[in-house]
């Protein structure tokens, strides 16, 4: 599930390319680089047709501005970074937007995100990230796994998982946050080192 | 349990609805803002729930979304070349201005026909677009001298291009129809209808905002009409059993009309090209395949397929008894619509439709679906006898589940939802489906009613299981009907 590497030469075969623009290499970078910069717009934005919108608009910001890239850092990396103003944008735009309409909490919760995102000085973690929380999610104990993968990879509803598994909506939802919590440890753990053992 | 225990249980099932809601959230505000570790935590959940979205939602779909945003691309692209064939035009006006000296509306350029100027806003426009702006409406008005060519009762514009050659002698336009000819380029603002004339028994009529261009024929094609290239909105074009053969070039489709008197409509839309034919016959093309759309029938290209349908009008059965369609949506929707997008309104006086798409082909929204959303006044008002219906479109679907939809009524934004859950007929994919839902199934929730005459504000279209579908839903309406 991990992206595929690509050498340096590569990458600037690609940028070459799109400079020209070339639409198979632009295929070939959205191919590349668009799990990363949806899941990292995913991470902030809960709107998934808003995810969309903005990784779209990220990759065309992106062939936009071909010619400003310097090989600096990679271009995972200078995706990111787009991927983070576009994200940033949309996030204050929305809190304008949304400004008599959300309660309190989810008006916190949308600090949270702005804060959070302001902050990410997109260290290398971030690139890694995605690979450990998969790595972390082959971990997890083969219930918890089935429940994950219910929600969030096949999209059934918390109400049905429930229904199937004779339990409350809210205690799935507590399950789900308690699996979160293990994740969310693997990777803590993952980032700094190396993630041994399994998970409930 | 803890106090922690308590608010991390409040934290995870904070979105369920219950009558302890809004307590719960204020209980949960207090703890968070006495908790930084606690806040710092949570909101490093929110983050990886996100994350887990993000991978349930891109898993087996990259493709897809590539050629979405392919598409996209293709559409910026389009809109800079538009600007740049406009900035081209401004500057040889410009030069000509100089050469020949200033001139305005019925002032100058001897008896000869009067050039075209750009208008100050259209020349804003140009420099914007120029910038990197998105498609948009340009006017190039022609505020030629006295010889200039009748003018339309409709408000039409029009720029000969350097192609552009003086129709023959013997080929007049009908009275009020302007002639059109190869490098011409038409306008119709918003809310404007420019109507013109191709040649003997060929004509159009754009419903603005279109813009569109006339090309040459091809050589081989001998006398026959130009080729007209439609760029934006919708065009309908009459052509008499003497003008066969036009062809019609729309974003990813080409349309050859005839043989035979021919009455077809053409639009071009963020998705693709959409063919809707009245009269005749018309060859469609589409990226990988060709077919003949009849009298009824409508063509439009999703994914490089071309799908041709037949019209969408409830089917003998499908509707509860003898129906006529006496109103669509009240209220034209007023602005919000996530995950697709409003075409076609406000319907007319005396009725029509509102459709809806969703744009560059992209996954359904899971959580939001598609909304329309009339803010000022109501979208039409609850009656059970009332006829919800839809036309739905799937690409793929995950394993061998059969799609689900929802079909919801709220009566205010952020009242109460009422919604009913569909399983939809679904003989193969990549088919069109129309569905149809009577009010009377709509499943109300027992704490809020929906009472004959409520005003619906939002009507919303949700789906379960598309994490992985490419669904487009078009031509909703609404139906009353008859008194039996």
């Amino acid at each position: 599930m991990s992206e595929p590497e690509t050498s340096p030469m590569d990458e600037a075969e690609l940028v070459r390319r799109i400079g020209r623009r070339d639409r198979d290499a632009f295929a070939e970078l959205v191919l590349r680089h668009q799990r990363q910069v949806r899941c990292f717009v995913a991470a902030y934005v809960r709107d998934a047709a808003a995810v969309d919108d903005i990784a779209q608009e990220v990759f065309l910001a992106a062939a936009r501005k071909i010619g400003e890239f310097r090989h600096e850092a990679s271009l995972a990396t200078w995706l990111l970074g787009i991927s983070r103003k576009q994200t940033l944008f949309h996030l204050r735009s929305q809190a304008r937007k949304d400004l008599r309409r959300l309660g309190p909490l989810a008006d916190d919760i949308e600090r949270w995100r702005v804060a959070d995102l302001e902050a990410d000085e997109l260290a290398p973690d971030r690139r890694r990230e995605l690979e450990a929380l998969q790595a972390c999610l082959e971990k997890l104990a083969p219930e918890s796994a089935k429940i994950v993968g219910d929600h969030y990879f096949r999209g059934v509803r918390v109400a049905d998982i429930a229904r199937a598994l004779g339990r409350q909506e809210n205690a799935v939802k507590v399950m789900l946050f308690r699996i979160r919590q293990s994740l969310r440890r693997c990777l803590d753990q993952a980032l700094v080192g190396s993630a041994e053992g399994g998970l409930p | 349990v803890s106090a922690r225990d308590d608010l991390e249980r409040l934290w995870a099932t904070r979105d369920s609805v219950g009558d302890g809601g809004r307590e719960a959230e204020r209980a949960l505000l207090a703890g968070l803002h006495q908790d930084a570790e606690l806040r710092r935590a949570l909101a490093a959940d929110d983050r990886l729930d996100g994350l887990l979205r993000g991978l349930g939602a891109t898993s087996g779909d990259g493709e897809a979304f590539a050629q979405r945003t392919l598409a996209a691309l293709a559409i910026e692209e389009d809109g800079a070349r538009l600007a740049a064939r406009v900035l081209e035009r401004f500057d040889r006006s410009a030069v000509e201005g100089h050469a020949r000296g200033p001139l305005g509306p019925g002032g100058g350029g001897g008896g000869g026909r009067g050039r075209p100027t750009l208008r100050p806003r259209a020349a804003a426009w140009a420099m914007a677009a120029a910038a990197g702006a998105v498609l948009a409406l340009v006017g190039l008005r022609d505020r030629s001298g006295p010889e200039r060519a009748p003018a339309s009762a409709d408000r039409a514009a029009r720029a000969p291009g350097p192609a552009g050659r003086a129709p023959p002698a013997n080929e007049k336009p009908p009275a009020g129809l302007r002639a059109l000819r190869p490098g011409d380029e038409l306008f119709a603002e918003a809310g404007e209808r420019a109507a013109g004339w191709l040649g003997p028994g060929a004509t159009l009529t754009a419903q603005g905002p279109a813009r569109l261009r006339v090309e040459a024929p091809e050589p081989a094609r001998g006398t026959a009409p130009p080729r007209v290239r439609v760029g934006q909105g919708a065009v309908t074009f009459d052509l008499t059993a003497e003008a066969p053969g036009l062809v019609v070039s729309l974003p990813d489709l080409q349309a050859v009309a005839g043989p035979g008197p021919v009455r077809f409509s053409a639009e071009a839309r963020p998705e693709g090209g959409h063919l809707r034919v009245e009269t005749g016959a018309v060859r469609a093309r589409g990226p990988r395949y060709a077919a003949d759309v009849r009298a009824g029938q409508v063509a439009v290209v999703r994914f490089d397929d071309l799908n041709v349908r037949d019209p969408v009008e409830p089917a003998p059965g499908q509707t509860p008894g003898d129906t006529v369609l006496s109103f669509d949506f009240e209220t034209p929707p007023a602005a919000e619509l996530r995950g697709g997008r409003l075409t076609r309104c406000p319907p007319g006086a005396s009725g029509g439709s509102c459709a809806v798409g969703t744009r560059y082909s992209r996954r359904f929204a899971r959580s939001l679906g598609v909304q329309i959303v009339a803010r000022e006044a109501s979208l039409f008002r609850y009656d059970p006898d009332l006829v919800i219906s839809f036309d739905y479109w799937i690409g793929a679907w995950a394993g061998e589940r059969a799609p689900r939809f929802t079909v919801g009524l709220y009566p205010a934004p952020g009242g109460r939802l009422h919604e009913t859950m569909l399983e939809p007929p679904h003989p193969q994919p990549a088919r069109w489906v129309t569905v149809h839902v009577r009010l009377s199934d709509v499943v109300l929730d027992g704490r809020a009613r929906l009472e004959p005459g409520t005003e619906v504000r939002v009507l919303r279209f949700g789906t379960d299981y598309a994490v992985q579908d490419l669904v487009y839903i078009d031509n909703v309406r609404v139906w009353r009907p008859a008194p039996r």
